[in-house]
């Protein structure tokens, strides 16, 4: 574990304390860094009535907002192990506490107050016992494992905060990205260690979205494929002012290239960035050659990589510590394999798919990307997802679920769909089984697919 | 409204485009008359999703041929 001597979560706070320039929006509600500081304080002061120790567990419910970055700031100021958690973990809470060995669950409700409830019936788990030596601030997200358990990851806020050391320009930035990812946590700390300004969310439906990038004059969307296609098929991009946007970043899933296309003729004024990271390894810096491009290298200060029979490999210096319920994927030397498929071109890489969801139709491989890909590009589809289901004759069948712009004879759609793909596929890519579904149920299954794309991920 | 075999002969042509199989003799293996692995294999699901019925991995070798395929249909929603 590598140890600093000068505290990156202090230097952050007294930064935040010195500034009145706005850090935090809510709604209405404009929050400048010594208020947040403040607001932080005012929590420690609660936090330690209450007997919350440093090196303590502390998991907190709550979205981003004016009660859960102060609450977050205050944990890592008194060097305690914040998990943040979202109202949709609250059907496996009991387990997710019981991996973390939680001391503490603090329910964050702007209606009816906030509670602090001490949890003192889980073991303690080794990892954890391990970290709090160094008396360093610590962070847990979760992963899903192979088996429905979830994975922890526990990480250094220390090291987490050194890829912010390089001063860089603040952005007005929406905080899209849930609080218990940790794509959120790195967006929140890049807003606010490079002086920037994080706008809150009361959810992520497109309406939400473009009145808050209109409201606040929002500079920085960080999302995903997924939902940029979903702002385009809601048809609310024109009924908002979304001129301020200079930088939409996506990760997480790989971009279909009639999706980047159509984004940037939508948003011509802004650029349009692919980023990369894992929950494990941070998020990286990237660059690609144009933003019309799915090619990028991949990397920057603090992390190396490179590529093995087609498999990205990182390291980086913001490693988590450990799982705290898993053997450790990262090698002696400090590599990681991502499990990520990559096509390689001098120094970039194309991502192609998870080595996990690669299919095997009649002993060929068929990458579920880029057969979206070609779907998405076929008139008035929204968005489609690529799957595989087990089949007696080729192995492995070729599945899709397409959403439609407008409603449509589903018989006459799969026939045209089929056609497009056949002039646009092998034959073997071509998908055997097609469904029309409605945009919504076509989010939930890009949502489910991730997640069984994560889950397949980390039993690797 | 199109018979069992008219639907399922539309199927066939459907998932073998640009190629026709040959379906002068409806009792010959499908996979003899003009169609590969996956071609069958997709008529089978299109089959399933068309009919609403559910061929399992053990009714294979009844659905052989563009006859077969008919009767299992057939049989199964009492046609």
């Amino acid at each position: 574990m590598v140890r600093t001597d000068v505290s990156r979560v202090d230097a952050l706070l007294r930064q935040l304390a010195d500034s009145r320039a706005t850090a935090i929006i809510e709604g209405h509600n404009e929050i400048d860094g010594r208020s947040l500081v403040a607001a932080t304080t005012a929590w420690i002061d609660e936090l330690r009535r209450r007997q919350v120790k440093a090196g303590e567990v502390c998991a907190f419910i709550g979205e981003f907002g004016a009660q859960s970055i102060p609450l977050l700031l205050a944990l890592m100021s008194m060097r305690a192990i914040a998990m943040p958690l979202t109202q949709s973990a609250l059907p496996e809470l009991e387990r997710l506490l019981a991996i973390a060995g939680a001391q503490w669950l603090v329910r964050l409700d702007a209606a009816s107050g906030s509670s602090i409830t001490q949890v003192d019936k889980f073991p303690q788990n080794h990892l954890v016992d391990q970290f709090r030596q160094l008396k360093h601030a610590g962070l847990i997200v979760f992963t899903s494992g192979s088996s429905g358990e979830p994975k922890g990851i526990l990480h250094d806020f220390e090291r987490v905060l050194g890829k912010f050391d390089k001063k860089r320009p603040g952005w007005r930035t929406l905080l899209f990205l849930p609080i218990d990812h940790f794509g959120g946590i790195n967006t929140l700390l890049g807003c606010l260690a490079h002086q920037g300004v994080g706008i809150c969310l009361a959810n992520r439906a497109p309406e939400t979205v473009c009145a808050a990038i209109a409201a606040a004059r929002a500079e920085l969307l960080p999302t995903t494929p997924t939902f940029l296609n979903v702002l385009l098929a809601s048809g609310r991009v024109s009924a908002y002012d979304l001129s301020s946007l200079r930088l939409i970043t996506y990760g997480a899933e790989p971009m279909p290239q009639t999706t980047l296309n159509r984004i940037t003729a939508v948003f011509p004024q802004a650029k349009l960035k692919q980023t990369y990271g894992l929950s494990e390894l941070g998020v990286l810096h990237s660059k690609s050659p144009d933003e019309k491009s799915l090619w990028l290298k991949v990397g920057g200060d603090g992390f190396e990589s490179r590529v093995i029979d087609g498999v990205l490999h990182i390291r980086s210096q913001s490693n988590m510590i450990g799982y705290l319920n898993a053997p450790n994927p990262i090698d002696q030397d400090g590599w990681m394999s991502t499990g990520d498929f990559v096509e390689q071109r001098g120094d970039l890489v194309r991502f192609l798919g998870r080595t996990s969801e690669i299919l095997n139709v009649g002993g060929q491989k068929v990458f579920p990307a880029e057969v979206e890909d070609v779907l998405i590009s076929a008139p008035r589809v929204a968005d489609a997802t690529v799957f595989g289901v087990p089949h007696p004759l080729v192995g492995q069948a070729v599945c899709a679920r397409v959403s439609l712009v407008a409603p449509e004879d589903p018989d006459a759609a799969i026939t045209r769909l089929r056609a497009h793909c056949r002039e646009h596929l092998a034959k073997f890519k071509v998908p055997m089984r097609f469904e029309i579904v409605d945009v919504a149920a076509q989010v939930s299954d890009r949502n489910k697919k991730l997640r069984t794309v994560n889950k397949q991920a980390n039993n690797e | 409204m199109d018979s069992v075999r008219e639907k399922v002969i539309k199927l066939v042509f459907e998932v073998c485009r640009p190629s026709r199989p040959d379906l002068s003799d409806p009792s010959r293996a499908l996979l003899t008359v003009g169609l590969d692995s996956l071609d069958y294999a997709t008529l089978l699901m299109a089959i399933e999703d068309s009919f609403n019925v559910k061929v399992p991995d053990a009714d294979l070798e009844k659905v052989i041929s563009l006859d077969d395929i008919v009767k299992y249909v057939e049989e199964r929603k009492g046609a």
